[in-house]
């Protein structure tokens, strides 16, 4: 039975077997797209959550974000920087000055026009920089830009002055600008993000448990074993995370939990007395000591880290020696025989091999960290508990829709969430490169 | 050769049988589904509900076997009525789905899904029951209950079930709860020698005290109580709203007898309260007082983290409802001996007292476990007469006698575990005074000085003037959003009052009725609410200029 | 041959769409309204479309169809501008054609506009509570009959109330209060009593006269024992802020007596002693509860009065 194309020959005959899609193609439209569609509707409304709904274009948004003028010189600037990147054709060359004259001719206009308002005395200078930012970087772009890449054939020294004149300099700029152009609108929403950017770092750190295990299981020399290890670690996978949750909450409990007892029986709360005095001034290791590691504000974050140790993630494990196990045995042989060792074998045999597995799940892990909420919020409630440490844009999310009955706020940040995932999951797609 | 092409067919096929054979058992089970449940000679009534606890089901079922009994040697003719329990996470799902989808259960609970809950559905999808409160209910022949109104044999006459919105009943509860304390006797006795609980708040402190010096001499390592963050909002009624009677007092401009966040807010830019005030200082102090006698780390503790230290015998002291009561007595019927009492007063205490008078009065409590009636039924003259069945003294006594739980109907006796459940009547209608709530930015970031507050990381001073800080930055704000909302809910109310002015030409009521009146009156009021709000907000931001 | 199928078949089309032509707005109308009173406002849009254009503008048919479909574009959720601007027109439109025939019709049509000039609607929606004013000025003075003039008296008091301005709020007032003295027992007396109550006390001040205007509301409130405690309530603190001492001490004494399950019954127990009164007992509704099987009691649970008498195990 050979495979055969449905194409418009013949469709009449062979064209009832798409039918079969039909009803994946249904559901996934109901259950997955719909609801998503319907969500990124709901960012430009005022909405209870039940009937009460009205249009309100992109007041959410605005709210969200502050004032949306200050937001474009930014959209402009990535687009001129996007543009750059192909500074070597003359056409985009041509095309990158005119928009610089536009540019110019515009701050001139807008520097003007906010002279006049009565407004310009205590309303700071940031209105009137916003306007001269994209020129600024644009101009960046242009001349340096056009440096760097004639540079880049000359000497070292000079493209890296060049690039670090029109490329760095203007990235800091534009990032100092973003601070301050974040602070005008919710600045709750971004106050969330404190603890996702924590807890992206240590996810990635975490990650290498998993790579070492993989590959640990993947060099053992009898099958047998390779195979039960393999076992070992799908089993896990039936268990449900709640069931973790609870066990770890079992394990940091003051009064009954083993993290406490283990620390006493160590006598590192002896340690940890001395330290908090002496150090870190935190106050929440004390004589009895009984630290709520989930209670005080300044071990929740530690605590959240310290999540899940040693961090042999299940899923990953067996990703990453899906991926070793396409490696050959010839490979290991010739290296054996340029007596590579046991660490030059991962770094040159292994790691560039199971790129690919790696960045799926840096790119996994990136997202899952930014989605997440329903673990602050069993562990710490709506508010993200002490000082509001375990706030994340998702619990935001929550709160605001749940617990304000502002669905349409909550959409909208929704909204901003999935640009901001989208855009790190496309530069992660970029520079973790995957060199065969 | 014919074998080969079979085989042949199957492996190309394959898929296609599979579908079809899905497709086949689906429909043959939908049939069967409907054969058996809807038989023309049966009529089946579905009662829909997420109390998926012991007993609650069991009770049900008695009731409903009693029903379908009485109704076929009454008229002769078979009825099915079928519980449908749903678990709680996918109850609003279920109900809103099937209520816009039409197939929706006859008797519905109310709660969790919007659709069951939200006045302008409640208009849409249910029936109203006033008329048919108005009549005696026929299953109370021969007893006292006989010639008086359905509706004025519930203990409260349903006042608290009344819509205010649409001027009408639309609930039928079965039973009632109220929140009290529950102890360990045998720890209690152990402890400090006494068979009775703690009458006043010195009291009850002095019991934590001999407990802690228990503790001390054995080596045990018993709580007072199985705190957690919800053991701390049950408390904070009793031990910290009850210091606000006086303030809010001066603080009710429309004289309703309760503060709102608006007026709060006018009262607080007329300074007749602070944030530092006295009787605020000393509210905290008493519940800080209650909350260290809770287990390290409680803040991250939560509801089943408490029972469980309860029931293993781990903690002296748990408050908790009348419908935790059950469970409660039977799980640790081998481990000790049960007690509940009501929560010690502070009012006697010589440095509360003087703020603390009395807490909230009970004696407007209303009924729980609500049934509303879905109006695009076919049945509805049965589910409704089934209700009526199960809210005789006699029934409902047995109903709640099942699971423990307090009846609703006049005469109607419980338990006798649940006495201390009576409703209390002293007391203020309501002590709560929302300050920080005006604004969901501040009470978010409140919440997470408060966590702190309580972990004794930061200083009542600090606290309290943070919290002066948060509501001076967000509070006018708040304000502003709030009344947009409010003017939201206007619209749901205003949205009514117009169908029922353009059907009283093109309807079949076609006078004036005194619902409509009342519905109209309520979107007045509601109305005159949002503009009296606003006059009393330009009167004291005058000068300071208004945000928006 | 071909000409001839060709003629045959403009007739029958000619035929079919006549039949349809024929069909009358009346079943659409019903289910508009039908519609309507489930509240499902975008359901009802079709049919009242589908009925305007099948009637003849101006017959009662169109005149109903048109108010119909603009009630929809009203209420219809989500919110816009566009659907508001529409029920506007259509409004607009009955209320041009019925200039010389002023029926109920005619009222319905200028009330419901007059609100959707005078509250907020779509996002970004200025009230005008002037222009509503005058609207359902014209039901009160144009058609003074109709059923709905009693509901415009309200109105009318109530778009000058909302303004909060001292002297808008005595127009509306007195203009009500007039309607009142024709017609005190027009269905909405209550309620628009309690409106004037209102307006007294905020912005206007005047504590007696609101408590006055309260006590009359009383009278269509008497079965409504949530309502009554509220106004009890209110009209007793009212006297008692006015001066009014005796009156204060009859409102909180039948609030009491009256209304047992009522939750102000201790507040107003508290407020009699601040009087120097002495305050009559709280009526325990739950009287039966609390005194059934007090011989159990010691038993099982523990009323406070005496559980002395068994002593439970010390546990081990």
């Amino acid at each position: 039975m050979s495979t055969q194309a449905i194409g418009l020959k013949n469709f009449a005959t062979r064209g009832w077997v798409l039918l079969m899609v039909v009803p994946t193609i249904a559901m996934i439209t109901i259950f997955s797209y719909y609801p998503a569609i319907e969500a990124m509707r709901h960012s430009f409304y005022n909405w209870d959550g039940g009937t009460i709904e009205e249009f309100t274009g992109l007041e959410n948004i605005r709210l969200l974000l502050g004032d949306l003028s200050l937001w474009w010189p930014l959209g402009l600037s990535f687009f001129c920087g996007f543009l750059s990147l192909f500074l070597d054709h003359p056409s985009v060359r041509r095309v990158l000055r005119g928009v610089t004259v536009v540019f110019l001719a515009y701050t001139a206009y807008g520097l003007y026009k906010h002279a006049q308002t009565p407004a310009m005395a205590d309303k700071s200078f940031w209105p009137s920089l916003q306007w001269g930012f994209p020129w600024l970087l644009c101009l960046g772009y242009v001349l340096g830009g056009r440096k760097a890449h004639q540079a880049n054939n000359k000497s070292v020294k000079w493209y890296s002055a060049a690039l670090l004149g029109c490329y760095l300099f203007p990235l800091i700029a534009e990032m100092m600008y973003l601070v301050q152009v974040a602070k005008m609108g919710d600045w709750l929403f971004w106050l969330s993000f404190r603890l996702i950017f924590i807890l992206v770092v240590a996810n990635v750190v975490k990650m290498l448990p998993s790579v070492f295990t993989a590959i640990c299981v993947h060099r053992l020399k009898s099958e047998g074993a390779q195979y039960f290890y393999r076992v070992m670690f799908v089993i896990p996978m039936i268990i449900p995370q709640l069931v973790g949750l609870l066990i770890w909450k079992f394990f940091y409990d003051p009064n009954v939990g083993p993290l406490n007892k283990l620390l006493i029986i160590t006598h590192m709360d002896k340690v940890l007395i001395w330290l908090d005095t002496w150090v870190l001034h935190w106050g929440a290791f004390t004589e009895p000591f009984k630290p709520a590691w989930l209670g005080e504000p300044s071990l929740i974050i530690p605590a959240l880290i310290f999540w899940g140790f040693p961090w042999v993630g299940v899923v990953g494990v067996l990703i990453y020696l899906s991926g070793l196990q396409n490696i050959g045995t010839e490979v290991y042989e010739a290296a054996e025989l340029d007596g590579i060792g046991w660490w030059g074998k991962f770094i040159y045999i292994e790691l560039p091999l199971i790129m690919t597995q790696i960045r799926l799940n840096l790119i996994l892990l990136v997202i899952g960290t930014f989605q997440a909420w329903s673990f602050q919020f069993l562990l710490l409630g709506s508010s993200g508990g002490p000082e509001n440490k375990g706030l994340t844009p998702g619990l935001y999310m929550y709160y605001k829709g749940f617990e304000t009955q502002n669905f349409g706020y909550a959409c909208a940040v929704g909204l901003v969430l999935f640009f901001i995932i989208m855009a790190l999951t496309m530069i992660n797609q970029k520079y973790v490169r995957v060199e065969k | 050769m014919e074998k080969n092409k079979i085989v042949e067919f199957i492996k190309v096929k394959l898929g296609l049988l599979i579908l079809a054979a899905a497709v086949l058992y689906s429909v043959v089970s939908v049939a069967y589904s409907h054969l058996t449940f809807e038989a023309p000679n049966v009529t089946t009534v579905k009662i829909a509900h997420w109390q998926l606890e012991a007993g609650f089901r069991e009770s049900l079922t008695n009731l409903i076997d009693d029903y379908e009994k009485l109704y076929k040697d009454k008229t002769g003719k078979e009825i099915r009525i079928i519980q449908m329990p749903i678990s709680e996470k996918g109850y609003a799902q279920f109900i809103n789905s099937s209520l816009i989808g039409g197939v929706a259960p006859d008797i519905i609970e109310q709660g969790i899904a919007t659709t069951a809950t939200d006045v302008s559905y409640i208009a849409r999808y249910f029936e109203p029951l006033g008329a048919e409160l108005d009549k005696p209910n026929p299953y109370n022949a021969g007893t006292d209950l006989e010639k008086i109104p359905w509706r004025q044999t519930f203990f409260d006459a349903l006042l608290s079930r009344y819509q205010n919105e649409l001027q009408d009943y639309y609930t039928i509860p079965f039973s009632m709860f109220t929140t009290r304390i529950f102890y360990n006797k045998n720890m209690l006795f152990q402890v400090s020698g006494k068979n009775t609980p703690p009458k006043s708040f010195t009291e009850l402190m002095d019991t934590f005290k001999q407990l802690d010096e228990y503790n001390e001499k054995n080596g045990t390592r018993y709580l007072g109580i199985a705190g957690s963050k919800e053991q701390k909002g049950l408390f904070a009624n009793w031990y910290q709203a009850p210091f606000f009677a006086d303030t809010i007092a001066a603080c009710d401009f429309n004289m309703d007898n309760t503060c709102d966040e608006y007026e709060a807010y006018i009262a607080f830019k007329k300074h007749k309260w602070s944030f530092q005030d006295e009787n605020r200082r000393l509210s905290f102090k008493c519940l800080m007082e209650l909350t260290e006698h809770f287990p390290v780390g409680w803040q991250a503790l939560n509801r089943e983290d408490s029972l469980f230290q309860f029931v293993q015998g781990n903690g002296l002291m748990l408050a908790s409802g009348s419908w935790n009561a059950s469970s409660i007595t039977r799980q640790v019927a081998d481990r000790f001996e049960l007690g509940i009492f009501d929560f010690p007063m502070v009012a006697d205490h010589p440095e509360y007292g003087k703020y603390a008078k009395s807490q909230t009065s009970e004696a407007g409590v209303g009924g729980g476990i609500n049934w509303e009636v879905n109006s695009h039924s076919a049945n509805k003259e049965l589910a409704i007469d089934f209700l009526k069945f199960c809210t005789t003294r006699k029934n409902n006594e047995r109903f709640n006698g099942d699971i423990i739980w307090l009846p609703v109907i006049q005469g109607a006796t419980s338990k006798p575990i649940l006495k201390p459940f009576t409703p209390r009547l002293d007391g203020y209608p309501s002590l709560t005074f929302k300050t920080l709530e005006i604004s969901p930015e501040a009470n978010l970031l409140s919440e997470g000085l408060s966590w702190s507050l309580f972990a004794g990381r930061l200083s009542l001073d600090e606290y309290l003037s943070k919290c002066t800080e948060l509501y001076e930055k967000n509070a006018l704000q708040g304000y502003h959003d709030k009344l947009d909302i409010l003017k939201r809910r206007l619209k749901t109310t205003e949205t009514i009052a117009n169908a029922d002015l353009a059907l009283l030409m093109y309807g079949d009521n076609k006078e004036v009725s005194v619902k409509t009146a009342e519905r109209l009156g309520s979107a007045q009021g509601q109305s005159l609410d949002i503009s009296t709000n606003e006059g009393r907000l330009r009167e004291v931001v005058n000068g300071e200029g208004s945000k928006k | 041959m071909l000409s001839r199928i060709y003629l045959i078949l403009v007739i029958l089309c000619l035929f079919v769409s006549s039949a349809f032509a024929a069909e009358p707005s009346t079943p659409f109308l019903q289910k508009g309204w039908e519609e309507i009173k489930f509240l499902a406002f975008r359901n009802a849009t079709e049919p009242f479309d589908e009925a305007r254009k099948r009637a003849k503008a101006g017959t009662p048919e169109w005149v109903e169809a048109t108010i119909g479909l603009a009630l929809a574009y009203q209420n219809r959720q989500p919110d816009t501008a566009a659907d508001k601007k529409k029920a506007a027109e259509l409004y607009d439109s009955v209320i041009v054609q019925k200039e010389y025939d002023k029926d109920d019709s005619f009222a319905l049509a200028l009330i419901l506009r007059a609100k959707l000039a005078g509250l907020k609607d779509y996002f970004d929606d200025e009230p005008d509570l002037e222009r509503a004013r005058q609207l359902v000025a014209r039901v009160v003075t144009e058609v003074p009959e109709s059923k709905y003039a009693d509901i415009a008296a309200l109105y009318l008091a109530q778009f000058d109330i909302m303004t909060m301005e001292k002297e808008k709020t005595e127009r509306g007032i007195k203009k009500l209060e007039g309607w009142l003295a024709k017609r005190p027992d027009n269905p909405l007396a209550s309620v628009q009593w309690e409106l004037i109550a209102e307006a007294y006390m905020y912005p206007l001040g005047k504590l007696q006269k609101s408590a006055q205007a309260y006590e009359k509301a009383l009278v269509g409130n008497a079965d409504n024992e949530r309502t009554l405690s509220t106004l009890y309530w209110k009209i007793a603190r009212l006297y008692d802020q006015n001066g009014n001492k005796s009156k204060a001490i009859e409102y909180y004494r039948r609030l009491i007596l009256e209304l047992p399950r009522s939750a102000c019954g201790f507040s107003a127990q508290v407020q009699l002693r601040r009087l120097g009164e002495v305050p009559p007992p709280l009526q325990d509704p739950f009287k039966a509860m609390r005194d059934e099987k007090t011989e159990n009691a010691t038993a099982a649970g523990d009323a406070q009065t005496g559980a002395a008498t068994s002593k439970p195990e010390t546990a081990k």
